[in-house]
């Protein structure tokens, strides 16, 4: 099955290509084609690929040394900046546009909910970005720098919260419990807006529970066993 | 599962039997809510106030009442009558109500009697019609926003803290809102409250 057919079952997975920056006419290009041709290690690829189509690996079926984990990084940092350079913004936007039209005093709570929200989110992504991500390069050159050598997967695995139930409320609170009349057009488009990112955020969050996690887990006990 | 709560009025003597029932039927995660009352004349003056679902009965409550226990079963058509039965009845009395329990009936059976009666109820007729709060439910959400704990609004609305739970529960499941800052967007948007 070539890349483009699965695009057209799983128009989600566009999102996965741009995140390796994998912009070209797909024509019949195959994914070990695709994966030689932008340097992307094929295993963590694919697994991508089945988390985006609803496939969750378990423990048993992750083989560690297949998987490059600085691909998986480059994956997870890459969403970061979706997030926060596009979908965030554009659903500030829309927060924005309906405040001139609408009830002011709703919206203004609907704009501190989602600031607040994104407040959390941020602070999520600083902390793997600053220490995750850092710690992870460090254990796969094999020297832990001395500010990180306190870290360790167990904290990651404590820290690892939830980022989704609040923007799951506000998707409900759009959709259940405000009205927006005439603004119909700009309530679709947030709603898409929300969902896309709510679908997102979650493989987001399962590579790093299902994927992330377990390798560096791996990458430790090896580590320690020499 | 149906999502709306039963509510249930006890006429019985004995507490030990009256905390064994309400602790049994809690246990199945269903939203019962237990009222109890010393006497059937006390049944009768509240039945406006709160609309019962199910009364179940110690048959002796009704002894020698049975004019007026028959008035009421008359005035409240839609609500299930059961029997809590532990000695010796006429059955011309026990014929009176829709169902007997005995006390030494399995507790799966008593708690498949009142699942029965559940849907038989009001409640299970209108299902999906409404996932409006009712009054009760608004009044915990409104004091949620003001920050108050479980306990404190227990102590507030003169209700248990089980109860309290019950609402919060019955909130979440409503509005499909669960945490406290989208509720209180919500009690924005129901003008339950007003924005400072």
């Amino acid at each position: 099955m070539c890349m483009a057919d699965l695009v057209i079952e799983n128009p989600s997975l566009l999102l996965l290509l741009e995140h390796f920056g994998m912009e070209t006419a797909l024509n019949d290009t195959s994914i070990a084609q695709l994966c030689k041709h932008f340097r992307v290690n094929m295993p963590v690829f694919l697994l991508l690929c089945n988390l985006y189509n609803g496939f969750f690996p378990q423990g048993k079926e992750l083989n560690p040394d297949q998987f490059q984990m600085s691909d998986l990084i480059r994956y997870l940092k890459s969403s970061h900046h979706f997030y926060t350079s596009e979908k965030y913004p554009q659903i500030l936007d829309y927060i924005a546009q309906l405040y001139k039209r609408q009830h002011p005093k709703d919206i203004r709570q609907l704009e501190l909910f989602f600031r607040e929200y994104f407040e959390e989110v941020l602070e999520h992504l600083r902390y793997e970005e600053e220490i995750v991500f850092p710690y992870c390069c460090q254990l796969l050159q094999g020297k832990i720098e001395e500010g990180l050598s306190a870290f360790s997967s167990a904290e990651y695995r404590d820290h690892h919260t939830d980022i989704e139930t609040k923007l799951v409320d506000l998707k409900n609170f759009l959709l259940k419990h405000l009205s927006l009349e005439g603004d119909f057009i700009l309530k679709r488009k947030m709603l898409n807006a929300l969902i896309e990112l709510e679908n997102d955020l979650y493989i987001h969050s399962q590579a790093e529970e299902l994927v992330l996690l377990p390798l560096l887990e791996h990458l430790e006990l090896k580590g320690r066993n020499g | 599962m149906d999502r709306c709560h039963i509510n249930i009025a006890v006429l019985e003597p004995s507490t030990v039997l009256y905390e064994g029932l309400s602790t049994l039927l809690l246990k199945t995660h269903h939203h019962y809510y237990f009222y109890r009352f010393a006497d059937l004349e006390e049944l009768a003056a509240m039945y406006d106030g709160t609309p019962f679902d199910i009364v179940v009965a110690n048959p002796c409550m009704v002894q020698n009442k049975q004019k007026a226990f028959v008035r009421l079963k008359k005035k409240l058509p839609k609500v299930f009558w059961m029997a809590l039965v532990y000695s010796f009845y006429d059955n011309s009395l026990l014929s009176l109500f829709d169902t007997k329990l005995n006390i030494t009936d399995d507790p799966e059976l008593i708690l498949k009697c009142f699942k029965k009666a559940s849907i038989s109820c009001k409640c299970e007729g209108e299902k999906g019609k409404s996932k409006l709060l009712t009054e009760r439910e608004n009044e915990v959400l409104v004091a949620l926003t003001k920050g108050m704990s479980n306990k404190e609004i227990a102590d507030r609305m003169n209700i248990s803290v089980h109860t309290v739970m019950t609402h919060r529960k019955n909130i979440i499941e409503k509005t499909g809102l669960h945490s406290l800052p989208a509720l209180t967007m919500y009690a924005l948007s129901k003008k339950l409250i007003v924005f400072e």
